[in-house]
């Protein structure tokens, strides 16, 4: 009897610490606040896809898809808004709060979706399930796409809000939108070089090249020199004399 | 072989008969609307002309269309995508060569030199899409699958807008 009384108190213990941990959880919900083009939408209360409607509640579960040319602008939380871009379906699979921080899963079934943090983040750790789909990032803003022959991606956003402190210097300041860090004040750039291409915090570069061998001589936005036609990216060079911008400091006067 | 096996196995030949003629002839798809034939073409593994001509002339008005096949295939005719002599109809499997042609067509790819010089065929077209990532690697003659269209139309949509396929924009 003396051996099995310690038992049954952990056990009481680790239940009244899961009942704890499920009390703090708090569901949360989306909101279209807008859409252009065709969109339909189906929650888990219809039975079948319905028109979208502005500032339609989208709970757990829910599921949204778009046509050509179409789009559709989900607000997860205050700080973290989701374009659903033409020609996509995808479903939120979780969204809850818990203590500080918010979680959000979005299964991309096809299709692109756009992910934008706003101010007042503390830290924001995206992580793309598939290898195969692609993720750009560009400050604040990422852009993750799964081609449909892919079979799809899961989307997982851990969001924290709040405000950093640097302790080291005594100045305090907020941390948020393009500047957004950890706990001890690393920035995302930072981390670049821990990241693998998919794990977490992908934020820099499109593939491991531009992670880790580029020195970020683009922005995200240009094209590569093979995606223009030939006679574009002859004009386009910057051997072109169009563009071509003295390399440095012209002689001085009087040099034959 | 015993008296009763043949009896067994001729009916079951009888009987089967009228299954495989319903095979023959499937029901005419059900009409779709909205967003509803996206869903259905990522299920499907094969898709069909009438797909494609829904889809690509969605891409080049830039809006969505709840049109029937007949009325695309005309306003795709008029635009010069499709061609009337082709004989397809709505339930034809999509080759990649067909649907490279179409997307060319579509987009206003005029192409490098030799489809300049000799002009557009389904074998040129589909170079040209591999060329510009539009569609993934094939033969003229393959079947398209239904999440392949998808890509492609999506790819298509991309390129319309900005010019290339590069996968930042998609």
């Amino acid at each position: 009897m003396r051996t099995r009384a310690p038992i049954v108190l952990v056990l009481v213990m680790a239940a009244f610490a899961d009942g704890q941990d499920a009390a703090k959880r708090e569901e949360l919900e989306a909101t279209l606040v807008a859409f252009k083009g065709t969109v339909d939408v189906k929650r888990p209360e219809d039975k079948d896809w319905v028109a979208a409607d502005r500032n339609m509640k989208l709970k757990r579960g829910s599921e949204i898809c778009t046509s050509v040319a179409s789009a559709a602008t989900l607000l997860f939380t205050g700080n973290l808004k989701i374009e659903v871009r033409a020609l996509t379906q995808a479903r939120v699979d979780e969204l809850a709060k818990q203590g500080g921080a918010v979680n959000s899963d979005v299964r991309l079934k096809f299709g692109s979706i756009e992910v934008d943090l706003l101010k007042g983040d503390l830290r924001t750790d995206m992580k793309v399930s598939a290898p195969n789909s692609t993720t750009s990032v560009s400050g604040s803003n990422g852009i993750v796409r799964a081609p449909a022959t892919e079979g799809g991606c899961r989307i997982t956003l851990r969001t924290t809000t709040g405000t950093w402190n640097h302790d080291a210097s005594g100045v305090g300041r907020d941390i948020f939108g393009s500047d957004v860090a950890d706990n001890y004040g690393n920035q995302l750039r930072d981390f670049r070089a821990l990241a693998d291409s998919h794990d977490f915090i992908d934020f820099f570069g499109r593939d491991r090249f531009e992670l880790y061998q580029s020195r970020f001589t683009t922005k995200a936005g240009d094209a590569a020199p093979w995606d223009v036609p030939f006679f574009d990216f002859v004009n386009n060079s910057p051997t072109s004399g169009r563009i071509k911008r003295p390399s440095g400091l012209p002689l001085p006067p009087g040099v034959p | 072989m015993s008296r009763w096996k043949l009896a067994a196995l001729a009916a079951a030949l009888l009987a089967g008969v009228p299954l495989l003629a319903q095979d023959k002839a499937p029901a005419p798809p059900a009409k779709e609307g909205r967003t509803a034939y996206l869903r259905r073409l990522f299920e499907k593994d094969r898709a069909t002309y009438g797909d494609a001509c829904r889809a690509i002339l969605s891409v080049i008005k830039g809006e969505h269309t709840d049109a029937d096949f007949a009325a695309n295939v005309g306003d795709l005719t008029g635009r010069g995508v499709v061609s009337a002599d082709w004989g397809l109809v709505e339930s034809s499997l999509l080759t990649k060569g067909t649907l490279a042609y179409m997307v060319c067509q579509g987009l206003d790819l005029k192409g490098g030199l030799t489809m300049r010089l000799f002009g557009i065929n389904r074998r040129y077209a589909l170079r040209e899409c591999i060329h510009r990532r539009l569609i993934e690697r094939g033969t003229v003659d393959e079947y398209v699958t239904g999440r392949e269209l998808l890509d492609v139309v999506t790819n298509a949509a991309v390129h319309q807008q900005q010019g290339h396929t590069d996968s930042q924009f998609k």
